[in-house]
């Protein structure tokens, strides 16, 4: 065994050298790593050691488990990360339906004066400060806004459809305001995938949906991940426009911790805290995985 | 092998490093420096925290001008802000430089007066330093003189005229069917949901606050909103979502005076007194006490206090304040309301503030829409 | 002979540009044929739609006899291979190839049959499963024109497929190309602006010049018998040489030019027209090797240029006009600027064009 170890060893150290030289490059990632790290990583730690000692002004903490304990232990804080994660895939499902398309088609327009008005139109919503947003969709969306007059008068409806204060109106806005974040990065690889590329499956056989399907949309897909998991994370994460929209009666895990920050109870929304970084981690991850792992089954199918 | 850390001594060091860590980012960049040490010979620095919005800023920074102006060397800085997001910077601050505490002094409002309480946060006051502490009603002087109640917030009903035609009259109206769906509040905030004064309508009280959950329960689709501040609350009540909702007598009338369709009553049973308080922070030196009192005994002084009253529509809690005409023929100015008003036990609600909160999103808010 | 693709007048207008001016052609099956000319000729224009990827203003297009002017490129029995390759880099060399396959529901054990032969063919066997960026430039070629050709189409089309290759390997693919064809048989058009690559692959050339077919002929007969300036001086070089007619029988042509009397064996006009002379370099003799030349002068040496294999130089005639000639380099001895030489060639290797 020892002299079996040698060898091992000697690899070792000249992967040791040559991972020096392969790192060579670090220190010039030093502002962004330094940045990350003073600004996250030690937020984070803070974030691990405020769960774990409770907050008292005087007397020395003692590590307990308490705030986890009240969080992990029961049911109802995990209806509240079904209805964060709920909201979250929904609003993520439906940006990429709407997004989708409409990045398709502003990747069609030629005339760069119409482009430019796609993108206004698109990115309006998040060059307007949050309060206005609301107050434009609570005058669009509430009993007696826009859209349910219109409904009513249209004979279409008789009593009002309730639109605010619930999870429609959190869909309905975090749709509207994440809409960018997903078409954009479907926008930029859209682009890039070549006409020849679409002309050469059509004169393969293909027609267009078929073009669509088979090469277009897989070229996309790395634009349609990225675009998803954007809209995922800031989803999951935001807490004004889902309380504005859903009327703080839509209990989600942002508002819980906004709730226990106020009542000085520091060690629990930590937890919450740390509950959906785990969340949005482990959900991202494994839509990498997945991503992965599908396009290496497609290929596996087909070969 | 050595040099490895036994876990138990990790969970110690590890302990101590992350309260620092903690406490470093509590304190945060942009408040960093506002409470240096005294310069040399005598010169002392202060912070004066005192809340933002509306005219609530205009008396503190009148007064610390004033005082400057009559004690040279002395710098008084005003900080504006909310009480629960500067509360744990202060308390980190007390932790990591018990010496040094960011915040010196300032105004509090009744929560975080009794979390300080919790805490040991504050000083207590020397009344020899205020004379004008004299003329306070004893109901809002302090055990200890932990800091002294200068103003009160009466707290009562408002309501849009354009859609309520008989304007409520109790604080039952709050969970009236008449009103259903059509209530709403700060979303914790005990003074204004209801769940206090419900319990003591309901043979409950601050240390027996069930009947209020119970009613609050079955009535839980009185709300048709909870909003994050008076001003949400103000929008909702504008826009008619909303009806009627509890609300600072001093907001609902400066948002009357702008040409909002507010109307602002006070219910038979009384206005709830919400106390607002002047404290000094622990850690100050002796001389930052003195200091701190002198400027309090100031925003006591009846020219202050009318000051304040003309500009907020808070009651002072001064004796001798000569009211100004304009407030003389209002409700809430009058001295039997201020003698009548529900004084609620903010002590034990300090101390149960998590567990209500769990509470109210449990028992009432998963019940809305059902 | 079967005709594959015929193009009846076909125009293709660009807006106000007209890309395409009444071109008719006709391309007979397993045909090696080539589109030549310039950049902006119109000659990838008429084969994209020959294939299906542009559809003509105004004219037929038949395939196999059928008018399949408006057909889609998914419904035309053609395939392509693209100037920039357009491999689907999401696939792999076999799903590549089978692409087309699987849109037609070719049974697995059939596509598997197929892409394993074609990749013979091509010469790369085992690489399906190869990820298409470990491919080498020539590997990406080979692999474009596999997938085109395991469809079997009626015409394969081929749209400068060897731009992107070095020098070296451009040569080789190309009679590979050539060699590839002979034993699928299958019709090629293939689009070039290299004379030497269509001269070296194709059985009829058709050169293009501003949207318009100038000649359509076999590679010898463009190259000896231009019938345009244009294609004289787009084929090879040539000398041009403005003059007229002066006379014309069966004895052959004499074409006045600048006082010099040009000897040619045919002239496409008769006497008294202004015509162009032109004579390839490498048939302009110098010295010993002029004696006896139809048209033969004296001159004087101006330039001596070494290229390897030959020698080019540039002669001053008595009369005026310039020359160039191309020698081999044995035959270059003794030539140095301001000497005096001998200059002359064939009758036969004068080519006069009209205008």
């Amino acid at each position: 065994m020892a002299q079996a170890a040698i060898p091992q060893i000697v690899a070792r150290r000249g992967g040791w050298r040559a991972a020096l030289r392969r790192y060579a490059h670090v220190p010039l990632l030093t502002p962004a790593v330094g940045l990350t790290v003073a600004v996250f990583w030690v937020c984070m730690a803070v974030l691990v050691v405020m769960s774990v000692y409770p907050f008292l002004a005087a007397g020395t903490p003692r590590l307990t488990l308490a705030a986890w304990q009240r969080l992990l232990g029961d049911p109802y804080y995990w209806g509240v990360v079904g209805t964060t994660l709920r909201l979250a895939f929904v609003v993520t499902a439906l940006a990429l339906a709407l997004g989708y398309p409409a990045a398709y088609a502003i990747s069609k327009i030629q005339r760069p004066g119409w482009a430019l008005a796609a993108y206004v139109v698109l990115f309006a919503p998040i060059l307007v400060s949050v309060v206005v947003r609301t107050y434009g969709w609570l005058l669009l969306l509430s009993n007696t806004g826009v859209v349910n007059y219109l409904l009513r008068a249209a004979g279409l409806v008789r009593e009002p459809i309730p639109l605010i204060f619930n999870e429609t109106g959190i869909i309905i806005a975090m749709v509207h305001i994440l809409l960018p974040f997903m078409v954009f990065p479907i926008l930029s690889v859209v682009g890039q995938v070549g006409g020849d590329l679409k002309e050469a499956a059509m004169d393969l056989g293909a027609n267009r949906w078929v073009t669509f399907r088979r090469v277009t949309l897989p070229l996309t897909a790395p634009g349609v991940i990225s675009g998803c998991q954007i809209v995922f994370t800031l989803t999951i994460s935001a807490f004004v426009t889902p309380f504005l929209m859903g009327g703080g009666r839509v209990q989600i895990l942002s508002g819980l911790i906004y709730r226990d920050m106020e009542a000085v109870n520091l060690g629990f929304a930590s937890v919450v805290a740390l509950v959906l970084l785990a969340l949005a981690v482990v959900i991202l991850a494994a839509s990498n995985v997945l991503a992965r792992r599908a396009y290496r089954r497609a290929e596996v199918e087909r070969a | 092998m050595g040099r490895r850390i036994r876990r138990r001594e990790f969970l110690k060091e590890g302990g101590k490093a992350g309260l620092g860590l903690f406490a470093l980012a509590q304190l945060g960049g942009a408040t960093l420096g506002l409470a240096q040490e005294a310069a040399a010979g005598g010169a002392e620095r202060l912070t004066l925290f005192v809340w933002s919005g509306l005219n609530l800023p205009t008396v503190a920074h009148e007064v610390a001008r004033f005082y400057m102006q009559n004690n040279p060397g002395v710098t008084i800085e005003v900080l504006e802000g909310q009480n629960f997001e500067v509360y744990p910077k202060m308390v980190s601050a007390r932790k990591l430089t018990p010496d040094r505490p960011l915040v010196h002094f300032g105004y509090s409002n009744t929560q975080f007066t009794y979390q300080g309480d919790i805490d040991d946060m504050w000083e207590s006051l020397d009344l020899r330093n205020i004379p004008n502490a004299a003329n306070v009603a004893d109901a809002y002087k302090r055990p200890e003189n932990r800091g002294i109640g200068f103003s009160i917030a009466p707290v009562g009903l408002i309501y849009n005229p354009n859609f309520v035609r008989e304007p409520p009259t109790s604080w039952a109206d709050m969970w009236h069917p008449r009103f259903r769906g059509k209530v709403t509040s700060i979303k914790y905030a005990w003074y204004t949901n209801g769940l206090v004064i419900a319990a003591r309508l309901n043979g409950g009280s601050e240390r027996n606050i069930d009947p209020g959950f119970r009613l609050w329960a079955e009535r839980a689709n009185q709300f048709v909103a909870f909003a994050n501040s008076n001003v949400e609350v103000r929008d909702l009540i504008v826009r008619g979502d909303a009806h009627i909702a509890a609300m600072f007598g001093g907001n609902a009338l400066t948002w009357k005076e702008q040409g909002a369709p507010i109307e602002f009553v006070i219910p038979r049973e009384g206005t709830i007194a919400f106390p607002l308080f002047l404290v000094v922070v622990k850690g100050v030196s002796a001389q930052q006490k003195r200091i701190a009192e002198g400027v309090i005994n100031l925003i006591l002084s009846e020219r202050w206090l009318a000051r304040w009253a003309a500009l907020t529509y808070f009651v002072p809690t001064s004796t001798k304040v000569v009211v100004p005409p304009s407030l003389r023929g209002l409700a809430m100015y009058s001295p039997q309301e201020t003698a009548r008003a529900i004084q609620f036990d903010w002590a034990t609600i300090a101390r149960n503030e998590t567990a209500w909160r769990e509470r109210w999103d449990k028992e009432v808010v998963a019940r809305m829409g059902r | 002979m079967d005709v594959d693709v015929e193009l009846r007048e076909v125009s293709k207008h660009f807006g106000a540009i007209v890309a395409v001016d009444r071109v008719s052609l006709a391309i007979r099956r397993g045909e090696f044929f080539s589109l030549l000319g310039p950049s902006g000729c119109g000659k990838t224009t008429t084969l994209r739609m020959i294939g299906g990827l542009e559809f003509p203003t105004a004219g037929e297009i038949l395939l196999r006899g059928a008018v399949v002017t408006d057909l889609p490129a998914y419904r035309r029995a053609t395939n392509m291979v693209f100037q920039h390759l357009a491999l689907f880099p999401h696939l792999t060399v076999f799903e590549n190839i089978a692409f087309g396959l699987r849109l037609r529901r070719e049974p697995p054990s059939v596509i598997a049959r197929k892409v394993d032969g074609v990749l013979q063919l091509v010469d790369l066997p085992g690489y399906g499963g190869r990820e298409i960026h470990q491919l080498s430039g020539g590997q990406k070629q080979r692999v474009a024109i596999a997938r085109a050709l395991v469809n079997e189409p009626a015409v394969l089309l081929l749209d400068e497929p060897l731009g992107s290759l070095d020098l070296k390997l451009r040569l080789a693919m190309q009679t590979e190309l050539k060699a590839l064809q002979h034993r699928v048989g299958t019709t090629f058009i293939y689009v070039t602006h290299d004379q030497g690559e269509a001269l070296t692959m194709s059985d009829r050339i058709a050169v293009m010049n501003l949207g318009r077919v100038e000649q359509v002929a076999t590679s010898q007969e463009i190259y000896a018998r231009p019938r345009t300036r244009f294609v004289a001086g787009f084929i090879g070089e040539a000398n041009f040489l403005d003059g007229r007619v002066a006379h014309a029988g069966p004895d052959g042509v004499l074409v006045a030019v600048n006082g010099l009397r040009v000897r040619a064996e045919a002239a496409p006009a008769p006497a008294g027209a202004a015509v162009t002379v032109s004579v390839r370099p490498e048939h302009v003799k110098l010295g010993v090797a002029a004696d006896g030349a139809a048209n033969r002068w004296t001159g004087r040496i101006e330039e001596v240029t070494f290229m390897g294999a030959v020698v080019r130089a540039r002669v001053a005639l008595d009369g005026g006009p310039r020359l160039v000639a191309e020698l081999h380099n044995d035959a270059a001895a003794g030539l140095a600027p301001g000497a005096a030489v001998a200059v002359g060639w064939a009758a036969g290797h004068t080519v006069v064009l009209a205008g």
